[in-house]
């Protein structure tokens, strides 16, 4: 379980499910979800302090959802649509932040028809991959870079 | 216009993008007025009608992806990342502003200022030193923690400008660490348990050994990381006494947790001459130039020709392309996924240990969510 410096979180009061649900659901404020079964899956089991991630869908339809992060902003979610816009099941992905002193953001997720969670762990996935390349290349990059150096170095002695 | 049969037009080629295209995919361009395809298309299926499959494949990804490092320092460095989207190169320079920790000094206990800086202006300015430490080692100090060994580092500033003497600077230098934590007694209300004389006396941390006894710190003091940081200036007969204590902290908090001075990138400039520049027309080039990206040689029968020489100096000024029918001889583009990335670290880790620890914190940023969703 990932548990959070109190000092980040906004209040340290553990947060109402409900009372968060309602605020986002409210579809004046949330046009993209219709008016359908709503459902709510607080997908954290055992955590006091903050629901960390929540899907709103529909059980009819599991193929578009929006998710609510918590504590991320831009970094994770515009990597994460730059993921999901290059799978070839999607057919929308965009993401907001519904205000910008409220550490959170929705990230809406249509697919051709598979359950849009399936396909946004996909993304994360394909996100962790490319992030555990690019630290592989770089880290090898500056070896050599190093080595280069080095060599340098030794040759002035001579 | 004669009449053509729709049938007699050849083909779009399949399978490859027509070149304006593949151009305004690949190519942010800069015209002498403003810049046009600014914004990335990322959608999969954006070239689906002309059988081009614009999804990223992991295998392509690996094959094209590259680092070439520029230029790397103590506490700074350069490289130029090739092959990757904007939105990644943008995650990692946000993290590595504002989502790696340091150690930075948060709580001054001030004991006596009686220079002319203010305890808060003083505070703020101790809070904003940069502290040689790796942060690693230690832990977040939440709201009810106490302070221990660890997860506060505690330094002692004590000077005094004596009387008659000359102004005094206070440096950085003067910041002493304490190892063994505060040594300022708690208020009197705890005086009476400190009676009792097999007991510590109560003081503002509570270490349970000395840090310059951890083998992490035996070799290494804890210290600011330039000895020549002006933190006040004490007159004749003023002096300045405090503890500060430095915590664990991110950037995204207060900047004096941000453990590079700034992270930056670029992307690369491309200069290309659209057609020979020859002659006068080159001398004139060249002189257009503020940052010398062109060149001339000599080609046969003393004719002169320009050449690109140096398209990374390119400040995209765009004064070369300033002027009229100056843009059919030269375009300036940028490259889509070419960036030229440069982290100046403050001093509490190299450059290189930032970048990599940036993108594992992108990395469990993924895990979370996977391990929240499931």
């Amino acid at each position: 379980m990932i548990i959070y410096r109190s000092s980040l979180c906004q209040s340290s009061k553990p947060r109402n499910s409900l009372s968060v649900a309602a605020r986002i659901l409210h579809p004046s404020k949330h046009p993209t979800i219709q008016g359908g079964i709503l459902i709510l899956t607080t997908l954290v089991g055992v955590c006091n302090y903050s629901l960390l991630a929540m899907e709103h869908g529909s059980f009819q339809d599991q193929s578009a959802s929006t998710f609510s992060l918590t504590d991320e902003d831009h970094t994770l979610a515009n990597s994460l649509r730059f993921t999901l816009n290059q799978d070839p099941r999607v057919t929308f992905c965009g993401y907001s932040i519904p205000h910008p002193s409220d550490a959170r953001v929705n990230i809406r997720v249509q697919t051709t028809g598979d359950p849009a969670s399936e396909v946004l762990k996909d993304a994360c996935q394909d996100l962790m991959l490319m992030c555990q390349h690019v630290r592989s290349t770089f880290d090898e990059a500056v070896a050599d870079f190093k080595n280069a150096q080095a060599l340098k170095d030794m040759d002035i002695k001579h | 216009m004669t009449k053509v049969s729709i049938w007699d037009l050849p083909d779009v080629p399949k399978g490859q993008l027509p070149p304006h295209l593949e151009l305004q995919r690949t190519r942010v361009i800069c015209n002498s007025d403003a810049p046009t395809h600014t914004e990335n298309i990322q959608y999969s299926g954006a070239y689906a009608s002309m059988g081009v499959d614009h999804s990223l494949q992991f295998d392509h990804f690996r094959k094209k992806f590259r680092v070439e490092v520029i230029r790397l320092t103590e506490d700074d460095m350069e490289f130029d990342m090739i092959g990757i989207d904007a939105s990644l190169a943008n995650a990692f320079r946000r993290i590595l502003i504002a989502e790696l920790a340091t150690m930075a000094i948060e709580k001054v206990l001030i004991a006596n200022n009686t220079s002319v800086i203010q305890d808060e202006v003083l505070a703020h300015r101790l809070g904003l030193v940069p502290i040689k430490v790796d942060p690693r080692l230690f832990d977040y100090m939440s709201e009810n923690d106490v302070p221990n060994e660890k997860n506060t580092i505690v330094f002692k500033l004590h000077v005094q400008c004596e009387r008659g003497g000359p102004r005094l600077t206070v440096k950085s230098d003067e910041l002493k660490w304490l190892p063994n934590g505060s040594q300022f007694l708690l208020g009197t209300g705890h005086s009476t348990s400190t009676s009792n004389s097999t007991s510590k006396p109560k003081t503002y941390t509570s270490f349970s050994c000395r840090q310059d006894y951890l083998p992490e710190f035996s070799n290494n003091p804890i210290a600011p990381e330039h000895p020549d940081i002006i933190i006040a200036k004490l007159g004749p007969g003023q002096e300045i006494e405090l503890e500060a204590h430095a915590v664990k902290g991110m950037g995204k908090t207060h900047a004096k947790w941000s453990p590079v001075a700034t992270a930056w990138y670029r992307m690369l400039p491309e200069v290309v001459l659209l057609q020979e520049v020859e002659d006068e027309k080159a001398e004139e080039l060249i002189k257009k130039c503020p940052v010398n990206v062109f060149d001339i040689e000599d080609i046969a029968n003393g004719k002169k020709r320009a050449t690109v020489a140096r398209p990374r100096a390119c400040t995209l000024c765009r004064e070369c392309i300033r002027g009229e029918g100056w843009d059919k001889f030269v375009a300036i583009r940028r490259v889509r996924d070419h960036f030229i990335f440069t982290i100046e670290s403050t001093g509490a880790l190299p450059p290189e240990v930032l970048f990599t620890e940036a993108v594992k914190i992108l990395e469990d940023k993924c895990e979370r969510v996977i391990t929240e969703l499931s």
